[in-house]
């Protein structure tokens, strides 16, 4: 099952933004208590939209812009279907929403009118789509498991082990006396009349087609990058002599690598343990590099096999097509390709080399000004179930060369974590659900969302403690981070400036649904794995075993 | 032998024009998922086809600005006495639906519901394990909605058939078809010829039945308002045209999508069977959103209105155009439908349009939803019910209206 | 729960130190829990001194009975003292609002401040949780609320349109503590003249005892002591080292006269323990300062922290540091209910072998121990029995979780000892690297405990006597939130902790199933509430140095 992740960001009329929060206030009031006291918290967007995981709604305020209403959204499926669901829930209410915030000077302007125009009838989903910002990097904990998929599970979980725990009357458990394969049996037996789903096979969590593309993009943009790291090198090894080319590669990559050791330490007084190893090439992503390079050889043997040919005749007024160079062409131009793909030893710690003077002369802010109000109202939101949520945004470091490293790398991050990322562990950790990256104002700001488990200090203490290294790549662009040091050391691992940076970018989130407020991440494949387990007609008794420790 | 005798209920489609007919009515769904990707919005001559679901619900929901346009076949038939069906948001228009809800009351539904579904059951036990579907639930629901309006059979014709043509004439026809005209007023006349003499005879009587006639004549006589006899003619001749007609279309429609889908009719077949006519409702629904009534609903501009106004799409309908809202194609839009392809009983409420939506929602919605699946119930509760074989077994619609499916049952 | 640890009984394992310089200016049970003085007081005091009164003037004056220990330990020691001020305290005493506006969050807002008792699991929703005593707890700081009207914002005001909340919920206890001391004897004779002495003395200075609880610390041998459920205690302890990146602290913790080595289960830097060295995050760990100037006028120098040697702040310029040397002492008065344990526990049992009669092994002590996760004599549970004993005999606490009992069929992955360290079983793969980081990630939030249990011994665990006792939980950290708090709101009251579903640590929550691990099946017993929290509050525990600026005010 494909999910999406998104947000919907509106700048706000600062006159209308203390309406605007009064307005999300009512509706959550309205949604999560409702009139009825018998019905559950959230009922009608838990009934009504039923491919919904996650909603948020929240104002950020900000000392140089006017505040950005956020609208950050987590469900199954395409967005279309589910902003006309949200529209039938509380379309009205979010017209009244939209009123609060600022027509828009791009082509949707003409959309905002439509919908916010006194007596508008026109569908609110259509400007939502309009507007929604498409994330540069997101994480899904539970990948491809389907709301309903998830609340099935749990279902099955404690009716497992109500029936576990079921008073025998004195006889022995019939769990107990066999094997752990019979066991497994006897309990299917006994859910299979309340759980027929049972019987089906387990729904594809990411699907081959799905799995084709994620690669494929990845593989895309690395020999992109590749291209474009090498292309001066593949222009000055088609020019020069190989030798010469190569001794100049050599006598470069020399003086950067030894400039980068000597800066390579942090500055005196900002040193930090970094916790979490660091892997800058794991056989991942070893391999998919040396498949990149070998992909951007071919590639560019393809494209400069022709342009010697093409030379070649125009040099000789021969005839432009002659089949007997073709080969010898190739042989040319892989060699010239080859020759310039070696060059990315040059550009690439260049580049780091070029970041570390920007990193040395960066400005860290050890204590940013916290508002206490808004920390109050953010706390006391917080911890009433085993999920929280965080919603921040920080401004982004200026300078040509960071701004596309920055685009870059989110883009490439993003991609990597769509492939390797999917058995819900994101590094150490295994407590994010839903969470997100996406640009804001022409790639000036940086938002972030995240929907995770127990408590914000502890998830924060996990991206110190385990995670700092990505974290820190991905979000050290941000203006007052603490000191980072080639992009992946230290930053995070100040941990007090880390976490009090983060204080300071976030915002109250004033309406959050969960469509499964009592499970984490690992409950819930826990969860799946009892399922999955339960599905099979018959188990090894080492599988049964193994299975066993789940119940 | 004059019309008023016909065994046809609907104008029998023959030659190359009902074959070109029969032929578009079978293509829509495909051409109108065309129109939906590339033109969602078409103008043709002064036609506009709109097939997205978002502007077919900003049609219904902007009444103001897309009127239905039912009164001139309606006049024919009530011989231009008003009726609401044919209005804009006036006063008139809600004092007249107002005084049908009253006369027509949620209570009044588990008995409709009983009604019919023990009309259905007495026929369906008759037969011996073969059963023509249109013909078992058009008896069904005029019998039904007859009694309950307290209209009986006139002595020449049939309420059935009389009813369907008026139907078919009113959302297929247009008075600009002479020969078909003459029919249709020839019909129209009898009938409320006929439907004169039973409230006259009702009147006469003292011991009277509780129906809907003698709600408005109990009103009548207390003086209220909008309760006139002719008044009473024409509601209760439009809800005899305008509801029963409708069940022997949609419900072999929907039970030929079941018979397609064995496991769904399995599923449909053991709600009947338990009882549960909730979910058999849900199933029969979803049913009808492969197939429902009509491709679309017709409206008319009656002022310049920029349709999809700010998307790419968006498009100026001058006023006076045509509008055809096709609402069959609204609900296979993938834009606001999940999966609709897939066959789901679960799907949320605003995912069916077929009733319409916004002022000129469909009045009998709440009649349909009691009684259409206890038609089909007794059916559904026998065994092994299965297509009959040939083409018999599948269904074949004369235009756009279910004509014949056979099933077999043991 | 907490006990000493850290004695010097002949033939226990060696234990760390503070280097000599270090020590004379922190306060002895920094370092030590006096575990040769078995016997003591915790007398809660409440100061009600006239305005005239200079706030330090009491402490001056306690000299004269109390000597507060410092860290250098004494030849033949047969007393000991230690003392601590909450935040309300020290603004009695009158130090300056920047002064207490320094210190750490928790600590200015107190244990009972609304959404901190949600997460501490005392109270939610305007209601007491079971896990406290009926009617609240007794005593606290009496911190009161926020301004509410705090860090408005002018601009809006026009605009403003209502949607606030309600506003914070004001708790007061009816006991008022403004600080803490405490009073180590070798006998409980001498506790009680010291006393006697005490509290007559600090009646003259209009120094109230609000509440008093008898100490105790019944050591059996090689510095083993059992709680009132009659499991040893007080076993597994942070073993601070001195960090040398970026400063070289490790000369500052010894083991056996030489710079202590990082200990590689139990290792946390110093800065975890004690305010201004380097913590968890390598930095110093961040105290309260005050002014070095009086009035409003910086140029007008106040000698007090001169006086008192208190060394200028390492950041804010014109600040004395006043937390150096000093840490933050967590105390909960936790009521033990012992009869309820076992006759609960025996419950359990019965029912389990009732159901099924192959299970002869469950008792109530083998469900104690499981709650526990240790056996009685504090051998760690393990797949196959217990864990051996060290070479001093003493239970081993150099155990790690992640490889030997992945499980917890030994340790039930919810037993108490569990839930207080993991250590490194939240590991997600069972790799050298995954389970190192998992316990450096999980010795982030240790805390040292010198708590001490008080109340009689029961005669009969199985009968209630209706007499008070339990647990006097006391422990030291830097960072309230991140040490102590962490522990309680992430690991042992988590419900979803280690992948368990809907249960909370055995010992300390409220009534609740818990799940032990067992081939073929596991099972659940129904625990009930036996510790209830009867008080408790955040108090600063400071140097030396900073005691006697505090005998200034």
């Amino acid at each position: 099952m494909r999910q999406t992740t998104l947000c919907v960001p509106l700048e706000v009329k600062p006159e209308s933004c203390s309406r605007l929060v009064a307005l999300i206030e009512d509706l959550k009031r309205a949604e999560d208590k409702g009139s009825d006291p018998r019905t559950a918290n959230f009922f009608r967007l838990h009934n009504q939209i039923p491919t919904l995981h996650f909603l948020s709604m929240s104002v950020f305020p900000a000392a140089e812009f006017d505040p950005m209403f956020i609208i950050e959204a987590n469900f199954d499926g395409p967005p279309g279907p589910f902003w006309r669901q949200i529209d039938a829930v509380a379309g009205e209410r979010i017209r009244a929403m939209i009123r609060c915030c600022k027509r828009p000077r791009d082509d949707t302007g003409a959309l905002y009118d439509a919908v916010t125009e006194p007596g508008s009838k026109v569908a609110v989903a259509r400007y939502l789509e309009a507007r929604t910002e498409q994330p540069s990097v997101f994480h899904h904990g539970n990948r491809g498991l389907s709301r309903d998929r998830i609340l099935e599970d749990h279902q099955l979980f404690l009716a497992v082990r109500a029936e576990i725990d079921r008073p025998t009357g004195g006889r022995p458990s019939p769990y107990r006396t066999g094997t752990a394969a019979q066991a497994q049996t006897l309990l299917r037996a006994a859910m299979l009349p309340v759980f027929p789903w049972l019987d089906d096979p387990a729904p594809k969590r990411i699907s081959l087609s799905e799995r084709i593309s994620d690669i494929f993009r990845l593989l895309r943009f690395i020999v992109v990058a590749l291209v474009a790291l090498t292309l001066p090198g593949l222009l000055l090894a088609a020019a020069l002599r190989w030798q010469v080319y190569l001794s100049m590669l050599g006598i470069t990559a020399i003086i950067i690598f030894a400039l980068l050791f000597k800066h390579r330490a942090a500055i005196a007084g900002t040193e930090v343990i970094n916790r979490g190893k660091v892997h800058l090439l794991s056989p991942v992503k070893l391999l998919l590099l040396l498949v990149g390079a070998a992909l951007t050889i071919f590639l560019a043997t393809l494209v400069v096999t022709p342009i010697i040919l093409a030379i070649d005749a125009i040099g000789r007024f021969a005839t432009p097509f002659d089949t007997a160079a073709i080969p010898i062409a190739a042989r040319e131009a892989a060699y010239v390709a080859a020759l310039g793909v070696v060059s990315v030893f040059v550009t690439l710690p260049l580049i780091v080399l070029i970041l570390r003077y920007n990193e040395m002369r960066d400005s860290a802010q050890d204590r940013p000004p916290q508002d206490e109000r808004m920390l109050r109202e953010m706390i006391r939101r917080e911890d009433w179930i085993a999920q929280n949520h965080m919603g921040s945004i920080v401004l982004i470091k200026p300078g040509i060369l960071r701004s596309i490293i920055i685009r870059a790398g989110h883009y490439g991050l993003g991609l990597f974590l769509r492939v390797t990322a999917t058995d819900g562990y994101l590094g150490s950790m295994r407590t994010v659900h839903f969470a997100h990256w996406a640009f804001l104002n022409n790639h000036s700001r940086l938002l972030f969302f995240s929907n995770f488990d127990h408590s914000w200090d502890s998830y924060l203490d996990d991206f110190i403690e385990k995670a700092h290294a990505g974290l820190t790549l991905a979000w050290g662009s941000g203006i007052g981070f603490p000191p980072t040091r080639l992009l992946v050391y230290d930053g995070a691992s100040h941990g007090r400036q880390f976490k009090n940076w983060a204080l300071a970018s976030r915002t109250v989130s004033r309406l959050w649904y969960s469509a499964y407020p009592d499970l984490t991440v690992d409950q819930i494949e826990r969860n799946h794995q009892i399922a999955n387990g339960l599905r099979k007609r018959s188990m090894t008794e080492e599988e049964a075993t193994a299975w066993h420790w789940l119940l | 032998m004059s019309i008023l005798e016909t065994q046809d209920c609907y104008r029998p489609q023959r030659g190359v024009r009902g074959w070109i007919g029969g032929r578009f009515i079978a293509w829509a769904p495909a051409l109108l998922g065309l129109l939906r990707r590339w033109k969602p919005i078409l103008h043709l001559f002064s036609t506009w086809v709109v097939t997205r679901y978002d502007d077919v619900v900003e049609i219904f929901e902007t009444d103001a600005a897309f009127g239905v346009t039912y009164a001139e076949n309606l006049d024919v038939i009530t011989d231009k006495q008003p009726f609401f069906l044919g209005m804009r948001d006036t006063a008139d228009y809600r004092r007249q639906l107002a005084g049908m809800r009253t006369v027509c009351t949620a209570a009044d539904l588990h008995r409709l519901a009983d009604d019919a579904e023990a009309r259905a059951q007495a026929m369906v036990d008759a037969t011996d394990g073969r059963i023509e579907v249109v013909g078992l639930v058009r008896p069904a629901a005029f019998d039904t909605i007859a009694r309950y309006f307290g209209v009986p059979e006139p002595a020449v014709g049939s309420l059935s058939v009389w009813g369907s043509r008026l139907f078919e004439f009113q959302f297929t026809g247009s008075p600009a078809d002479k020969v078909w005209l003459a029919d249709v007023e020839q019909i129209a006349a009898a009938f409320r010829v006929h439907i004169d003499g039973v409230i006259a005879a009702r009147k006469a009587k003292v011991d009277r039945p509780d129906d809907v006639l003698s709600r408005c004549l109990t009103l009548q006589a207390q003086g209220a308002a909008g309760y006139s006899d002719v008044e009473i003619r024409t509601a209760l001749l439009c809800m005899i045209v305008g509801g029963p007609p409708q069940p022997p279309m949609v419900l072999p429609q929907a039970l030929e999508q079941l018979l397609r889908r064995p496991a769904w009719l399995a599923v449909a077949q053991q709600a009947a069977r338990a009882g549960d006519d909730g979910r058999l409702w849900a199933i029969i629904q979803e049913a009808m959103r492969f197939d429902p009534l009509g491709p679309g609903l017709k409206r008319i501009a009656l002022q310049d209105w920029t349709l999809a106004r700010g998307t790419s799409s968006a498009r100026t309908i001058t006023k006076g155009s045509n509008v055809v809202a096709a609402f069959s194609s609204a609900m296979m839009d993938a834009r606001r439908i999940p999966d609709p392809k897939r066959f789901d009983p679960d799907r949320q409420p605003h995912e069916y349009v077929h009733f319409g939506h916004g002022l000129h929602i469909c009045f009998g919605l709440q009649i349909n939803k009691a009684t259409m699946p206890r038609m089909l119930k007794p059916l559904l509760a026998r065994q092994n019910l299965r297509r009959a074989r040939g083409s018999a077994g599948h269904l074949r619609k004369n235009g756009l209206f279910s004509d014949r499916l056979v099933v077999e049952f043991d | 729960m907490a006990l000493a640890s850290v004695n010097s009984i002949p033939g226990s394992p060696p234990n760390w130190k503070l280097a000599p310089s270090l020590a004379i200016d922190t306060q002895g049970i920094v370092a030590s829990g006096f575990g040769k003085l078995e016997t003591g007081r915790a007398l809660f005091l409440e100061f009600t001194w006239p305005a005239s009164v200079p706030g330090g003037a009491w402490l001056e004056a306690l000299q004269e009975s109390v000597t507060i220990t410092h860290g250098v330990p004494a030849a033949q020691q047969d007393r000991a003292a230690a003392i601590a001020f909450t935040g309300t305290g020290l603004g009695y005493m009158g130090l300056g609002e920047q002064a207490l506006a320094s210190f750490a969050r928790p600590f200015r807002e107190g244990m009972y401040q609304e959404d901190r008792m949600r997460r501490l699991g005392d109270r939610r929703k305007g209601a007491w949780q079971e896990s406290v005593i009926d009617g609240g707890p007794v005593w606290s700081a009496n911190t009161p609320p926020r301004d509410p009207a705090e860090g408005k914002l002018d601009w809006m005001l026009p605009y403003q349109v209502p949607h606030d909340g309600a506003p914070e919920e004001d708790i007061r206890t009816p006991l008022t503590v403004h600080a803490l001391l405490m009073l180590y004897t070798r006998t409980e004779e001498d506790s009680r003249l010291w006393r006697d002495d005490v509290v007559a003395l600090l009646a003259r200075h209009h120094v109230d005892v609000v509440r008093q609880l008898e100490l105790l610390l019944d050591v059996e041998h090689q510095g083993i002591s059992r709680e009132h459920l009659g499991f040893a205690d007080g076993l597994s302890q942070p073993a601070p080292y001195g960090l040398t990146v970026p400063k070289d602290e490790s000369g500052l913790v010894t083991l056996e006269g030489r710079p202590a080595a990082r200990d590689p289960v139990q290792g946390v830097p110093l800065g975890e323990v004690l305010i201004g060295y380097q913590n968890g995050h390598s930095e110093p760990a961040p105290g309260p300062v005050v002014p070095t100037w009086v009035g409003g006028d910086p140029s007008k120098i106040d000698p007090r922290p001169e006086q008192a040697k208190l060394p200028p702040h390492s950041l804010a310029e014109g600040f004395a540091d006043l937390g150096l040397n000093g840490s933050y002492l967590v105390v909960r008065e936790l009521k033990q209910d012992v009869a309820k344990f076992w006759t609960s526990l025996e419950e359990n049992a019965a029912r389990i072998r009732a159901q099924d009669p192959t299970a002869n092994h469950v008792n109530a002590e083998w469900i104690a121990e499981r709650v526990i996760g240790r056996g009685r004599d504090g051998h760690l549970l393990c797949p196959a029995g217990y864990r051996k004993p060290d070479r001093y005999g003493l239970p081993d606490n150099g155990f790690l979780f992640r490889s030997d009992d992945p499980h917890g069929v030994g340790c039930p992955p919810g037993s108490h000892v569990r839930r207080a360290n993991p250590r490194d079983a939240l590991a997600p793969k069972d790799d050298q690297e995954s389970r190192e980081t998992l316990l450096q990630a999980a010795n982030n939030h240790r805390i040292l405990r010198r708590g001490r249990k008080f109340g009689p011994k029961i005669a009969d665990p199985k009968v209630d006597d209706e007499r008070d006792r339990g647990l006097l939980f006391m422990c030291l950290n830097t960072d309230i939130a991140r040490q102590f708090e962490f522990v309680q709101q992430t690991w042992l009251l988590n419900p979803a902790f280690a992948t368990l579903f809907g249960e909370v640590d055995p010992l300390l929550g409220p009534a609740g199933p818990m799940t032990i691990r067992e081939k073929p099946l596991r099972r659940t017993v129904d625990v009930r509430t036996y510790v209830q929290l009867a008080g408790g509050d955040y108090f600063f525990l400071p140097s030396m140095a900073a005691l006697r600026y505090l005998a200034l005010l």
